[in-house]
């Protein structure tokens, strides 16, 4: 948008009174799967494959969903793998489904009635047609649960909501070659909340906060999956009435603003575009392209490109785009670099499997493909490429041209409409102008039927009760509620809630209620440290594949409760921490590694010490523990954990007792 | 639940038919969308609609609630898109019988009410399975609807005829596509009542219903029509193999069971091997198969009388003798599947030693399935031996009652019975057993 300098630069994005945006956030539940009783984990042990195909079905009502087709028309195998704990007969499609799972039923509920939406009596499941092989059965499951409603916002603002779903997850995609996929089904089947806002959201920024609003009440019914991508927001962008576009797999909400900007900016240069072309008379219902073989015109080229395709037993098809000059290259983008139209029409090719296209606004086709003046000039006279005119030309192999130019011809015939309405990826390396390509056409209801297999769940009212009554408290107040009982300073604790660590904060932080309670001072101290230690080590600690949270919490309580007995520096806890849980180092040697101290040298500390008292312990026996302890720790504290001490005195005492023959 | 006759009349009232175009105001708020046919396990007062989404909802009319016809929608019937005609060169392979008994391989769905109709022209098959519709004349023949759980004897001699009827009008092959439950035992009838058939009689199901775009059906009827064509003359079952799509192994319908209740692969051959696999393009016959080729003749004969009631008992730990006694007395004979061997209680024997001692036929099978009986090995065998009963080898306890029923009914004397029972007639009883049909890699 800022290239069209719709907003002052630098600073937030103002409103855009063109602009809707709506959102629509998937999160994962921790929660078994939903229609099977498998946990919702992620495996990397593969128990064993095969191979499937799916085919669109076709309504009698003569309608065969344009995303489901357009899928299936890519002929594709795939190939899934089973893992050992994370996948059943149920996701193999291999076994009915069971029924929905009450528990993630129940936080659907918590989360619907937390926004005051309309929750209906009767859940129906839904299978929505999904053909690209995410899904074993060939569709998704899903139910909505409630509509209406407005998001609580911070400020005490509404957003207005559109939809509440329950719904599986799909298989993830591990790899594609040659033209066969290849999924792990641990996913497929992980229980999702989609929610979706109405289309009022108007700017990028807006956007962002209303995600991250979204997020936050999600997690305060801590039963929300965490790490990258169990939450997926997908977002919806229409600009000055025209079609709506869905934007899939924005993961970072930080990118949001940057990502709803440039496809704004996207859909005003196809608007452009648009006018040029009904400017020239162009309409749909009489605009007539048609695919030539041009390969003869290539038989001696140097082009190594369309070489290599006629070798391969390919071809090379073109078209004239009559009227369309200007508009596929850079000369409407009012930005260096960035084309209007071409981009559109070879992402429509790519999907159907073809490489790329070449068209007539790319430059020096010479120097970028090896095509000859010659060749060019042939390509004009073949394609009747007139003044207003371009061309387009791709090779490849018959099949995935003819496939490849219906796709594009069908996309170039709507260009006077301006932008398609579509779902489209965004492209997550393109991390500079967060650039988007072309996936598939919008699905429509068509592709949604009842899931037989699955009786409709009637919503009593006990249960609707049940679940306001464990409503879990606005996330703002479970913040004021931690800081409180923590002492940390507010600002820490929304640092907390922001990286999502909330809730490990309260499970492993001090409070008036822990079993020997601190001074206040120190307690807040403590908190703050083990605070600090969340948002920087645990936080990189995390990225690491063999990452397990229960672990990292043993160490962090471990570390906590030396600091409260000040055995430990509150400056040492980070790399203890990372020495013991990223490098995998025990404990005990760590901590006594730090100080200087090794354990073989502590513990010969406590022998020494034990024998240099022989005649207390001759005379007390094992009751010398306690005044022995006293001595160790005067010596030891902080270096070595006391439980450690007591256990080593104990061993010697014993020792000497025994060799001693006692008293 | 049935709905409730208030909410009925209020629907009438308002001029609403099921499929319309309704807006439901309740509780203040108006929902519009298509009104559902009315579900078993909605409640009685619940209102499906179908949104413009696409979902539906149930919602609960309560007094304050008013709906309103918002739109007639008229069913459109069948508009079902035109698939691609048969290649001169399916012409050429004649045409294929396709004998519907009512399981829903060939079907599609009412998007509108999410009912799955069954394909029952060659138009709407062409369009339920243009894959096959494409390379194969398919001749459809809706000969039953039931669900394959309630057929009984009569609908195989039925299907028979009907086969008899194909084979004669000069059908290359006859596919029956047929419910998953049953179609084992349909499948040993059939191969007992069609003498030397000239041509492949395949029978076919699905274990994913065919509404479903990840549906076995296409794969396993392609798979079928393609043995329909092969050289093998016998009746035989085609499933998938394994749970890919990769492949569908072609039983023999005296050796087939459904071994899994909802598995692609749950059709397994026992105490036997698959005959041959095939992907649909082409048929590989497994090494040592034997079957009967593809005659050219167009005669078939059909020995269609079956013996009714037979029973088949299985035995347990506490088996209630009163059922045994009961069988006998109103079954023509009884077939056992015994433990292990073929082994009974010893106060079952007694009861089976009083019957057979009359002439009673009582047939003893394994309940393991796999492995044939052994009636020689322990006492309990050898007094069942001398009580009387009839060894069933390794045949099926499922294809020993269907062999029963026949077999009762065609021997010309009652003691005759045994002989016919105990000699392979087509394949369904060996005397010969290897580790490749002994199930090993099954379990």
């Amino acid at each position: 948008m800022s290239a069209e300098g719709g907003g002052p630069a630098g600073g937030p994005s103002a409103p855009d009174t063109g602009l809707k945006v709506g959102l629509e956030i998937h999160q994962q539940l921790s929660t078994a799967k939903l229609f099977c009783r498998c946990p919702s984990e992620l495996e990397e042990e593969v128990a064993g494959t095969f191979v499937r195909r799916l085919r669109a079905t076709k309504s009698e009502m003569g309608e065969v969903d344009q995303a489901a087709l357009a899928e299936s028309q890519k002929r594709q195998l795939f190939e899934y793998q089973m893992t050992p704990s994370a996948s059943c007969l149920v996701d193999a499609d291999e076994e009915p489904p069971s029924p929905l799972n009450d528990e993630a039923l129940d936080v659907a509920l918590a989360m619907a009635a937390l926004s005051s939406m309309d929750i209906v009596d009767e859940v129906h499941v839904m299978r929505k047609i999904v053909v690209d092989g995410s899904n074993t059965t060939g569709f998704q499951r899903t139910a909505l649960v409630a509509g209406g409603g407005a998001l609580p916002m911070k400020d005490g603002s509404g957003v207005r909501l559109q939809s509440l779903c329950v719904e599986e997850d799909s298989a993830r995609e591990m790899a594609e070659k040659g033209g066969r996929v290849l999924y792990r089904l641990d996913r497929l089947g992980i229980p999702l909340i989609e929610i979706a806002t109405a289309p009022d959201i108007r700017s990028g920024e807006e956007a962002r906060e209303v995600a991250a609003r979204i997020g936050a009440l999600l997690r305060a019914t801590r039963r929300v999956k965490r790490g990258i991508g169990t939450i997926r927001q997908d977002i919806n962008v229409s600009v000055d009435g025209g079609n709506r576009v869905e934007l899939k797999g924005v993961q970072d909400l930080r990118s949001m603003p940057q990502v709803v900007d440039e496809e704004a900016a996207r859909q005003r240069r196809l608007n452009r575009a648009a006018e040029v072309l009904r400017g020239r008379g162009l309409d749909p219902k009489t605009l007539h392209i048609e695919p030539h073989n041009v390969a003869f015109i290539f038989e001696k080229t140097d082009s190594k490109l369309v070489r290599k395709a006629l070798d391969t037993g390919g071809s090379v098809w073109g078209i004239r785009l009559p009227g369309f000059a200007g508009t596929l290259g850079e000369s409407l983008s009012g930005t260096p670099g960035v084309r209007v139209l071409g981009p559109e029409l070879s992402q429509r090719a790519r999907v159907m499997g073809l490489g790329g296209t070449i068209h007539s606004e790319e430059g020096d086709l010479g120097a970028k493909y090896g095509f000859s003046e010659g060749e060019v000039a042939a390509l004009k006279d073949k394609l009747k490429v007139g003044s207003e005119d371009c061309f387009l030309v791709a090779a490849g192999s018959p099949d995935v041209l003819a496939r490849a130019f219906k796709s594009i011809i069908d996309r170039a015939r709507i260009a006077p409409l301006g932008a398609s309405s579509e779902v489209r990826a965004v492209n997550l390396e393109d991390t500079e102008r967060f650039s988007t390509r072309f996936l598939r056409p919008m699905p429509g209801a068509a592709r949604m039927y009842p899931e037989t297999d699955i009786p409709p769940i009637r919503l009593a009212g006990e249960r609707l009760e049940r679940v306001r009554a464990k409503l879990p408290p606005m996330p703002e107040d479970q913040l004021a509620e931690i800081v409180r009982r923590s002492g940390v300073s507010p600002a820490l604790g929304e640092q907390l809630a922001q990286t999502d660590n909330l809730d490990r904060f309260e499970e492993v932080a001090l409070d008036e209620t822990s079993g020997s309670a601190p001074d206040a001072g120190q307690m807040v101290q403590v908190n703050s440290a083990v605070a600090r230690l969340l948002l920087t080590e645990l936080s990189d600690a995390e990225g690491d594949s063999k990452f397990d949270w229960k672990r990292a919490r043993e160490v962090i309580e471990a570390l906590r409760d030396g600091m409260r007995r000040g055995e430990i520096a509150k400056e040492a806890i980070g790399p203890l921490f990372v020495a013991v849980v990223r490098r995998g180092e025990p404990l005990q040697r760590a901590i006594a590694g730090a100080q200087g101290l090794s354990l073989e040298d502590a513990r010969r500390a406590v022998r020494t010490l034990v024998e240099g008292k022989e005649a207390l312990v001759r005379e007390k026996g094992e009751a010398a523990h306690g005044p022995l302890m006293g001595l160790a720790m005067k010596e030891l504290r902080g270096k070595v954990d006391g439980k450690l001490i007591a256990e080593w005195l104990e061993l010697e005492i014993a020792a000497l007792l025994q060799r001693r023959g006692g008293p | 639940m049935a709905r409730d006759p208030d909410v009925g009349k209020m629907l009438a009232a308002a001029g609403i038919r099921e499929g319309d175009l309704i807006e439901a105001v309740l509780r203040g708020r108006a929902l519009t969308g298509l009104l559902m046919p009315h579900g078993d396990f909605s409640g009685p007062k619940t209102l499906v609609l179908k949104l413009e989404s696409g979902y539906n909802v149930g919602i609960t009319v309560d007094a304050e609630a008013t709906v309103r016809l918002k739109e007639r929608r008229e069913s459109k019937g069948y508009v079902g898109v035109e698939g691609p005609a048969a290649t001169a060169e399916a012409r050429a392979q004649g045409f294929l019988a396709l004998i519907g008994t009512g399981g829903t391989i060939a079907s599609y769905v009412d998007y509108e009410t999410g009912a799955v109709q069954p394909a029952l022209t060659s138009r709407e098959l062409a369009t339920a399975v243009p894959e096959v519709a494409q390379r194969y004349t398919l001749k459809p023949v809706a000969l039953l609807s039931e669900f394959s759980e309630n057929l009984r004897p009569e609908h195989w001699v039925k299907i028979a005829h009907e086969v008899r009827r194909q084979v004669e009008e000069g059908a290359t092959g006859v596919i029956i596509p047929h419910g998953t439950d049953t179609l084992g035992f349909t499948a040993a009838a059939l191969s007992f009542i069609l003498e030397n058939p000239p041509v492949p009689v395949v029978l076919v199901g699905s274990q994913r219903s065919s509404d479903r775009p990840s549906s076995d059906a296409s794969f396993n009827l392609l798979c079928a029509a393609r043995i329909a064509v092969s050289d093998i003359a016998e009746v035989v079952a085609v499933m998938h193999d394994r749970t890919g799509d990769e492949r569908c192994a072609v039983h023999l319908g005296v050796r087939v069971r459904k071994m899994h209740s909802s598995a692609r692969s749950a059709f397994r051959s026992i105490n036997a091997t698959p005959i041959a696999f095939t992907d649909g393009e082409t048929v590989t016959v497994a090494p040592g198969a034997s079957f009967r080729k593809r005659t050219g003749g167009r005669k078939v004969q059909v020995r269609d009388k079956l013996a009714e009631p037979i029973a088949l008992l299985h035995h347990h730990p506490g088996f209630p003798l009163s059922i045994l006694k009961t069988a006998i007395a109103d079954c023509k004979g009884v077939v056992i599947a015994g433990t292990g061997l073929g082994h009974t209680s010893e106060d079952v024997i007694e009861v089976i030693e009083k019957a057979c001692a009359r002439g009673y036929p009582i047939v003893m099978t394994s309940q393991c399935l796999y492995g044939r009986t052994g009636l020689n090995v322990y006492s309990t065998g050898r007094r069942l031996v001398q009580a009387g009963v009839i060894d069933g080898g390794d045949m099926l306890p499922e294809t020993a009652l269907v062999k029963l029923m026949w077999a009762v009914a065609h021997a010309q004397r009652p003691h005759d019975v045994r002989g016919l029972v105990q000699r392979n007639l087509v394949g369904e009883i060996s005397d010969r057993r290897t580790f490749e049909g002994s199930g090993e890699d099954e379990r």
